[in-house]
């Protein structure tokens, strides 16, 4: 145990000299770094643990009744946003159906701010819906996304398809940045919402659906990677409601923002949109392969893509990202069988990539998946070299096809890969090789992506239970916590508190 | 033993009743929640308690794609599914001999212009009429059709293209209802005038005829779609019916009338799963989205429920929050349906578990993990044992008990199940994604016949109100349509035709604003569209003695249709500021979607921007009995050369349409089933002629043609796009089509006109 904690700090370590500062252990972005790898530094997280009763009549926690919680915070009915953790604040996307401000009830996206020692409520973000139904903004799944947090400045992917920048204080210290019409922003109905202490300070907005005529599919989800002056952002941009027409095929499935000011700098051209099987929902990487930073991401068409971090001009002047290598992370019997193209969203067809791709031991893992509404089918894991260039499907260090469709993001130390799947397996690989070592069945559906740290796998499910594991080459189940409510977010970890974010509720978890 | 209607053959035929093969008192399962429309079989018939396909208790299995449920009577299955996986899928109506597993007959239908995807098809199950044997479906493009236990068609209706009934991509169509005369449907619909909004609507078709008898929207505009079965009781000395609805209330409706009578906001989602009555004061329901009055989802609520029908004119009555007696938030359903069985309710939850709850108080009592998760698939029972089908393919046959329930079996059928079983005699029938399975004990039950008489239904009464049929019309010039007039009475039943007594005539509501009169003629119970009648909307109200009863209708475009927008008034200001008007009154769910304004000069239709949620918009005015006809369109989008609209015409069930962001001419027909295009090098803000025509051959096929140029040069000789469909739609209502991406660039369309082919 002891021995993977150092390993753990190793690439913690190594990934923080990319990213954005953070103060001791937080967990500032989704991944925790732009490496994404889903390894936390941490230790005496308590696995005794009991998440309580409601008060009566209530949806509030009786403290007396928990264990090992040091607080909980409510959301709203649905929050698919994980939360991240940076500067004494808590950022975690969810909806609006316990509304914290009276005045701002219905349907709508949220981002909450709580402070990360007391669980206090400090601010939100309203985000309206667009109103198109499922097709494009999901009633009640709310902001799915994770913030990154940079000092005093936050960045989140909201559902209406922004790249909103925030002041990480909100409006208690008054309104900040060029951006001042928060009041009509937050409105729904079209007339200025009170803007209170408790509102969110936006400094700037990009809206990927009207500046680039981006249709986002069922919603907007990406969590941004902030590394330098820069933003990267997946679109979302995917199908209609047809799942065959794609609406916007030369908008493209990423794009490069200026941090400071939410210009575009660049954008794909690799034709990411015209292939999209669903959505482009996988949320970038930036690893430093060989030493030289990469953007590394995973696209709606199944293909994981490098592109040179430096742009250049397309022959129709316009900054494009130059195309490094691309990965069909499908095998080609997933595309096509008997000369004939196999069908989407079948048991046997071909995934686009959904979770986040993992760079770690210069390697990069990643998983194929689908919408969870699409169900089980054939999946593959694959681990590729990302300095080789061009094509280089076919050419993985290894892959895997024990691991079904998954839309969870792996946990990689230097030996072992956990990757949940779909199915509610989690599946222990062996990071050199790709040989399976063990496979725990939760019996239930995997959302959550697995989450190592303290020498143990941490991961929900979605008959609300925590599961605990050794983070061993052998299988052990060190604990199973029951929440009594789905758990779609991944637990995360920073400064020795573990946060595990079911459907409704935020818990702080930590040695009382 | 004790028998119960469905578990008895009865072969005793009558004759000289409407329709054909009239039928005495069909036996069998004949809704897909069985007789007592609560998923239980009262039947003490033994049952097999293992299912393994090739077992000793599978007696036949019939090659079919299923997601719903059989239903039986005397003796012919009758199995709504669905055949082909690409461009070649067509759903069926299946007739099985049960004992033999052959098919009988079948009746196969194309889908077209639905938003289907993924195959989500044959979501539902056909409904037998017990009075006369003849079997309903609904498939997924919203065909309405009857016919006779021979397979005989009484009649087809197109809700979609006759009421705007909207179809959806999780596919779920559901099963007719059949109450007395009555063949009802639950769709969401957006119509015209008064029931333009979209909306949770139940039409109420006359099962021998076809013709609709009332419309009834009894909630509120919904968030989702809802395909929940209306299941039927007697309330006072009235038939209504309770269902759930997309607007998320449950619902109660009188079934001969229509009149809603009182809703109760169990969710802020739909509620698809059906309810459960028990005794004629509770209602049981079940759902899996946003609770109203807390943040977590789904919830199994009973309800105290009116005993007495409300007194005429009290208008329909909201149940309050006091209306529950308790509730139970374990249970979360989305769309399988509970069933209740001695004073227990069985529910198959999202995460794959099944729940029992006390039917007195909602705790519960027991609980057991069958599969990861549940999706449309519901529970039954019969003989003592619950059968389960789940989504993983899995059935589950447990024995509850006091405490908790015996597992007597798991049984992997090899592929998803998402309908309920179905008994009948000594039969259990499981529909797969793959199959129809029958299973029975390997020596055949001998079934004594049901010697229950049905009770006599109480006298007719006085003639207290009157009933116009159909109760909506549409017209295309030079047509005319008959009414029959009904005298009811008290209790909404049919005492006799007053057709020749009564008087027909145009009218307008009192200090109604804005009342329009169709452009008919009146001839006795006949009304009539003269050949120059224009695009008109209006009330034709039925006298007899001091009742009246109201039919509203439509004069819609037929060949000769030309509209150039020039003699609109543009009285209305948009949020632009822009002086507009609305669409034609008979465009079908176009007012929200479509306003005329003046562009360049000249008075054109452009879709509105204002909602996203009408970003795309399919608008049908006219009929879908036309055929081979001609339909061109002026039409153009605006837009940058990164962002464009989509516009296009619809031609007898094809989508014709200029994709602007993907510069292609293309026909779709669902875009699964029927795509082809040509790359087509679309400017934005330039005008564009569009022509389409559909001609049939002599083999079943035939050929979709369209042709576009720029408006201000010479048509081409040639066609830009022509295709050949082996199996084409030989009559479908033209329609008006816009898609606006994100709602950011307009479309307009301009100078219509129909004519009969070349």
């Amino acid at each position: 145990m002891t021995d993977m904690k150092s390993r753990t700090k190793l690439f913690v370590a190594s990934a923080l000299l990319l990213g954005p500062v953070a103060f001791g252990n937080d967990w500032p972005m989704w991944g925790g770094t732009p490496d994404r790898n889903m390894v936390a530094e941490a230790d005496g997280i308590p696995t005794d643990i009991a998440s309580g009763e409601y008060l009566p009549k209530s949806e509030n926690v009786d403290m007396e009744t928990t264990k090992n919680v040091l607080w909980v915070a409510k959301l709203g009915s649905q929050a698919y946003g994980s939360p991240v953790i940076a500067g004494g604040r808590v950022y975690v996307g969810t909806n609006n159906e316990s509304p914290r401000d009276p005045n701002q009830k219905g349907d709508r996206g949220n981002l909450m701010c709580f402070d990360e020692k007391t669980g206090e409520f400090l601010w939100q973000l309203v985000v309206p819906k667009i109103g198109a139904g499922k097709v494009s903004d999901w009633e009640y799944v709310g902001l799915c996304s994770s913030p990154a947090i940079d000092g005093d400045v936050g960045w989140v992917v909201t559902n209406r398809g922004e790249v909103v920048c925030f002041d990480v204080k909100g409006m208690a210290d008054g309104n900040d940045g060029e951006f001042q019409d928060e009041a009509m922003y937050s409105s729904q109905e079209g007339e200025p919402i009170e803007l209170t202490d408790q509102s969110a300070d936006i400094l700037w907005i990009y809206d990927v659906r009207e500046q680039l005529g981006v249709f986002p599919h069922n919603v907007s989800s990406c969590s941004l990677a902030v590394v330098g002056d820069r933003i990267y952002a997946a679109t979302s941009n995917g199908v209609d409601w047809s799942h065959k027409n794609i609406p916007a095929p030369f908008a493209p499935a990423l794009i490069v923002l200026d941090k400071n000011t939410g210009e575009l700098i660049a954008e794909e051209a690799s034709g990411v949109s015209e292939r999209v099987l669903h959505a482009s929902w996988s949320s970038p990487v930036i690893g430093k392969v060989n030493g030289e930073p990469m953007i590394i991401w995973g696209g709606g068409d199944g293909f994981c893509y490098g592109f040179d971090i430096e742009p250049y001009e397309h022959e129709e002047g316009f900054s494009a990202l130059k195309e490094l290598f691309r990965y069909d992370a499908n095998p080609p019997e997933y595309r096509e069988k008997d000369g004939e193209p196999v069908k989407y969203a079948t048991f046997e067809g071909p995934s686009e990539i959904i979770a986040t791709t993992v760079f770690a031991n210069n390697r990069v893992y990643m998983v194929i998946g689908q919408d969870p509404e699409h169900g089980d089918g054939v999946g593959r894991m694959s681990c590729i070299d990302p300095s080789k260039t061009g094509d280089i499907s076919g050419d993985a260090v290894w892959t895997n096809t024990d691991v079904g469709r998954s839309i969870s993001t792996p946990s990689v130390t230097e030996d072992l890969v956990f990757q949940a799947e779909y199915d509610g397996d989690i599946h222990c690989l062996d990071a050199e090789t790709g040989e399976q070592l063990w496979v725990y069945p939760t019996h239930s559906r995997i959302w959550s992506s697995t989450l190592v740290a303290d020498g143990k796998v941490f991961i929900g499910n979605e008959d609300g239970e925590l599961v605990i594991l050794e983070a061993g080459r052998e299988m052990k189940e060190i604990a199973k916590v029951d929440f009594y409510t789905p758990i779609y977010c991944t637990p995360v970890v920073a400064n020795n508190v573990l946060y595990v974010t079911t459907q409704t509720h935020l818990y702080a978890i930590g040695s009382e | 033993m004790r028998l119960q209607s469905h578990s008895v053959r009865l072969l005793a035929f009558t004759a000289g009743c409407l329709g054909s093969a009239a039928f005495a008192g069909a036996s069998g399962w004949h809704g897909w929640r069985g007789p007592d429309q609560n998923g239980v079989s009262t039947s003490e018939v033994p049952l097999p308690d293992a299912l393994a396909v090739d077992g000793p208790n599978h007696r036949w299995a019939y090659s079919v794609q299923g997601a719903g449920t059989p239903v039986i009577a005397d003796g012919r299955v009758y199995a709504f599914g669905f055949y082909g996986q690409t461009t070649d899928v067509v759903e069926t109506l299946l007739c099985i001999d049960n004992k033999t597993g052959k098919k009988i007959w079948e009746h196969t239908f194309r889908d077209f212009l639905s938003d289907n995807v993924y195959n989500r098809y044959a979501i539902g199950a056909p409904t037998v009429d017990p009075d006369t044997g003849n079997v309903y479906v609904g498939s997924t493009p919203g065909l309405i059709m009857g016919f006779t236990r021979d397979g005989k068609k009484l009649w087809e209706r197109s809700i979609m293209e006759e009421f705007g009934a909207i179809t959806f991509p999780n596919g779920r169509t559901g099963a007719p209802a059949i109450d007395g005369d009555l063949v009802i449907i639950n769709c969401i619909s957006g119509n015209w005038g008064a029931d333009g909004p979209a909306r949770n609507r139940f039409y109420a078709f006359d099962k021998l005829t076809g013709e609709l008898v009332w419309t009834s929207t009894p909630g509120l505009s919904p968030i989702d779609s809802s395909f929940a079965t209306p299941v039927f009781a007697d309330l006072g000395n009235q038939r209504v019916f309770y269902v759930g609805t997309g607007c998320g209330n449950i619902v109660c409706v009188n079934a001969r009338t229509g009149a809603p009578v009182w809703r109760f906001q169990l969710a802020s989602g739909g509620v698809n799963s059906d309810v459960l009555l028990l005794g004629n004061d509770r209602l049981i329901a079940v759902h899996g989205k946003e609770n109203i009055d807390s943040t977590n989802k789904g919830r199994l609520v009973c309800l105290k429920i009116p005993t007495e029908y409300p007194a005429a004119g009290s208008g329909p009555i909201v149940l309050g929050p006091e209306a529950e007696l308790w509730r139970n938030d374990e249970h979360v359903a989305f769309s399988s349906s509970p069933i209740l069985v001695d004073g227990r309710v069985y529910t198959t939850i999202a995460t794959g578990s099944l729940l029992c709850a006390d039917a007195e108080t909602g705790a519960t009592l027991w609980r057991k993990k069958l599969a990861p998760d549940q999706l449309h698939a519901s529970p039954g029972y019969a003989d003592g044992k619950l059968y389960i089908p789940m989504l993983d393919g899995t059935v589950h046959v447990i024995k509850p008990d006091g405490s908790g329930g015996t597992v007597v079996s798991v049984n992997e059928l090899g592929a998803p199940c998402l309908g309920a079983p179905a008994f009948y005699e000594d039969e259990v029938f499981i529909f797969t994604k793959e199959a129809l399975h029958c299973f029975g004990p390997e020596e055949k039950t001998k079934i004594a016949a049901d010697k229950t008489k049905k009770p006599k239904p109480p006298a007719l009464g006085e003639i207290t109100q009157i009933q116009v049929v159909p109760s909506e019309f549409a017209l295309a010039p030079g047509e005319e349509q008959a009414f029959t007039v009904y005298g009811l009475d008290a209790t909404g039943r049919r005492v006799r035709k007053v057709t020749d007594e009564a008087t027909l005539e145009k009218w307008s509501p009192p200090n109604a604003p804005g009342a329009t009169e169709a452009d008919v003629g009146i001839e006795g119970n006949v009304v009539q569209a003269g050949a120059d009648a224009a695009l008109s909307v209006g009330l034709v109200r039925a006298k007899w003695k001091d009742l009246t009863g109201v039919t509203r209708g439509r004069v819609v475009a037929g060949v000769g249709y030309n509209e150039d927008f020039e003699s609109f008034a543009l009285p209305l200001k948009n949020d632009e500021g822009e002086s507009v008007n609305f669409p034609p009154l008979p465009w079908l769910g176009a007012r929200v979607k479509w306003h005329v304004l003046e562009h360049d000069g000249s008075k054109v239709a452009a879709n509105r921007l204002d909602v996203v949620l009408f970003q795309r918009t399919m608008n049908f005015v006219g009929k879908p009995d036309m055929s081979e006809y001609t339909f061109e369109a002026d039409v153009m989008t605006d837009g940058t050369r990164r962002v464009m609209s989509t516009v296009g015409v619809i031609n007898q069930r094809y989508l014709i349409a200029l994709s602007g962001n993907q510069r292609l001419l293309e026909i779709s027909s669902n875009h699964e089933r029927y795509k082809e295009s040509v790359p087509f090098p679309i400017k934005a803000n330039t005008w564009y002629r569009l022509k389409t025509s559909v001609e049939l051959d002599d083999a079943g096929g035939g050929w979709i043609r369209a042709k576009a140029w720029e408006r201000e040069t010479d048509e081409p000789d040639e066609w830009t796009i022509e295709r050949h469909d082996p199996a084409v739609h030989a009559h479908g209502a033209p329609g008006v089509f816009a898609f606006s991406p994100q709602s950011l660039k307009r479309v307009y369309i301009d100078n219509l006109s129909i004519t009969a082919n070349d």
